[in-house]
C-alpha cells in the first residue's frame, strides 16, 4: 500500500471532490473495461460503472488499508455487476441453442486476427446469464461453486450456462472466421 | 495443470488488461449524485440556515435574546402593568349623540400646567353615542367630546370637556386607578 494511496483514500473519506476525481480517473478506465464485459452495451456499462463508483465511495470507510486497493475496487465492481445481473435477469430470454457448432474447430490463426473490440461486441451479444457466468469463470477466475453462491444458482446451472455461453461464443467466432475468410 | 480451452485463453488474454476511458458524462452524473445541489430553500429555511452558520453561532444567541426581550416587554405591557378601560356615552341634550369624536388627554399633575397635559388617544362616538378607550394606564385623564362636523348636533351644541365644560382647566379629571371607568359626557348647548 503506497503512501499516496493512503493519502488519496483519506481525502476521499473526507469527501474532497478533487481526491474523488483523482481516484475516479485512476480506476475508471480499467473498471469501465470490466463493466463493458458485463453490460449488454455501452449505456448499460456506464450504469454499472456509475453504480460501482457510488458503492465504492459509500463503502470506502470499510477498506482496511490491507492489500491492493485495485483488488478491493475490482471486487466491488464485480459485485455491482452481479447485482445488475440479479436486477435484470427477469427481463432476459433464454436462447435456443443448436449443437451445430458444438464440435466446430476454430483455427488458431483465425482467432489471433480477432480484435478485442470484436471480442467485446461478441461478449455483449451473449444473454445476460451466460455473459455473467462466462465473465466470472473465464476472466475473474471464480470456480462454479463460487459462481453458484454469488448468483444464487446451483452449481449445475452455472456449469450448463457456462458451456452454453462457450458454445455461443464458438458459434459466433466461427461466423466471424468465415466472414474474415470471405472478406 | 489443466490446459485452458483456446476460447477461454483468447478471452482471458484479451480482457485481462483491457481498459477504456468512460465518457465524461459518467463523472458528471456521479458528481451530481455524490454531492447533490441543495434544493432552493424558502425564507424560513434560509433564515435558519443563516443562523446555523458554524462561523457565526452568535446569531442564534442574538435571536434568542431578542425573542426573550420582546416577550418580556410584551408581558410587561399587557400583563404586569395595570390597564383599564374608559367607556361611556356622549349626550347632546336629552338624546345620545349620533356620531362624533372623543379625545382623551393624559394629565401629569393636578395643577394641569399647559405642558402637563398630553394627547393620549381618540375614539369614535358611534351612532348610539357610545365610545371606549381600552388599555388605559393608571393615571389622570381629561376627556373632550365633539359632534360630527356639519351634523344636526354640531349646529346646536359645542365641543365640550367632561363634563359640560368649555375649557380644559376647569373640567372634571377622570382618575383611572383600580378599575374600568364609565362616564356620561354631555355637550354644551350653544347660546
Amino acid at each position: 500500500m503506497l503512501d499516496d494511496d493512503y493519502d488519496l483514500i483519506s481525502r476521499c473519506l473526507k469527501r474532497e471532490v478533487e481526491a474523488e476525481y483523482k481516484l475516479y480517473q485512476r480506476f475508471a478506465p480499467r473498471m469501465f473495461g470490466l463493466c463493458l464485459r458485463y453490460g449488454g452495451n455501452e449505456m448499460e456499462a456506464e450504469d454499472i460503472l456509475q453504480d460501482g463508483f457510488m458503492r465504492l465511495f459509500s463503502h470506502l470507510h470499510q477498506f482496511r488499508f490491507e492489500g491492493s486497493i485495485e483488488g478491493w475496487i475490482r471486487r466491488i465492481f464485480v459485485t455491482t455487476a452481479i447485482n445488475y445481473y440479479r436486477k435484470n435477469l427477469k427481463f432476459c430470454e433464454d436462447v435456443e441453442l443448436t449443437n451445430a457448432y458444438e464440435d466446430a474447430t476454430l483455427q488458431e490463426d483465425a482467432l489471433s486476427v480477432i480484435s478485442t473490440k470484436e471480442l467485446l461486441a461478441l461478449l455483449q451479444r451473449l444473454p445476460l446469464g451466460y455473459r455473467t457466468v462466462f465473465n466470472l469463470f473465464v476472466i475473474e477466475n471464480y470456480n462454479h461453486k463460487e459462481i453458484a453462491d454469488l448468483l444464487g444458482i446451483s452449481e449445475g446451472t452455472s456449469k450448463s450456462q457456462f458451456h452454453r455461453a462457450k458454445s455461443l461464443v464458438r458459434r459466433m467466432l466461427k461466423e466471424m472466421e468465415t466472414e474474415h475468410i470471405i472478406g | 495443470m489443466e490446459e485452458k480451452d483456446p476460447i477461454e485463453k483468447l478471452v482471458n488474454s484479451a480482457f485481462s488488461d483491457f481498459e477504456k476511458g468512460p465518457p465524461d458524462r459518467v463523472w458528471e452524473k456521479l458528481q451530481a449524485k455524490l454531492h447533490p445541489e441543495p434544493a432552493p430553500a424558502g425564507f424560513w429555511a434560509r433564515l435558519i440556515a443563516f443562523f446555523h452558520l458554524p462561523e457565526w453561532p452568535v446569531g442564534w444567541y442574538l435571536v434568542l435574546a431578542g425573542t426573550a426581550v420582546s416577550l418580556m416587554l410584551t408581558m410587561g405591557y399587557f400583563g404586569l402593568s395595570r390597564h383599564h378601560m374608559i367607556r361611556g356615552h356622549a349626550y347632546a341634550g336629552e338624546l345620545r349623540l349620533c356620531r362624533g369624536t372623543a379625545m382623551l388627554f393624559e394629565v401629569a399633575d393636578k395643577t394641569m400646567a399647559w405642558d402637563s397635559v398630553s394627547y393620549f388617544r381618540s375614539a369614535i362616538i358611534d351612532d348610539y353615542g357610545h365610545f371606549q378607550f381600552s388599555h388605559v394606564r393608571d393615571g389622570n385623564y381629561i376627556l373632550r367630546i365633539a359632534p360630527e362636523r356639519n351634523s344636526e348636533a354640531a349646529k346646536k351644541f359645542l365641543p365640550s370637556w367632561f363634563d359640560r365644560c368649555e375649557k380644559s382647566d376647569s373640567c372634571l379629571v377622570i382618575h383611572v386607578n383600580t378599575s374600568d371607568v364609565n362616564v356620561e359626557a354631555h355637550l354644551i348647548l350653544k347660546r
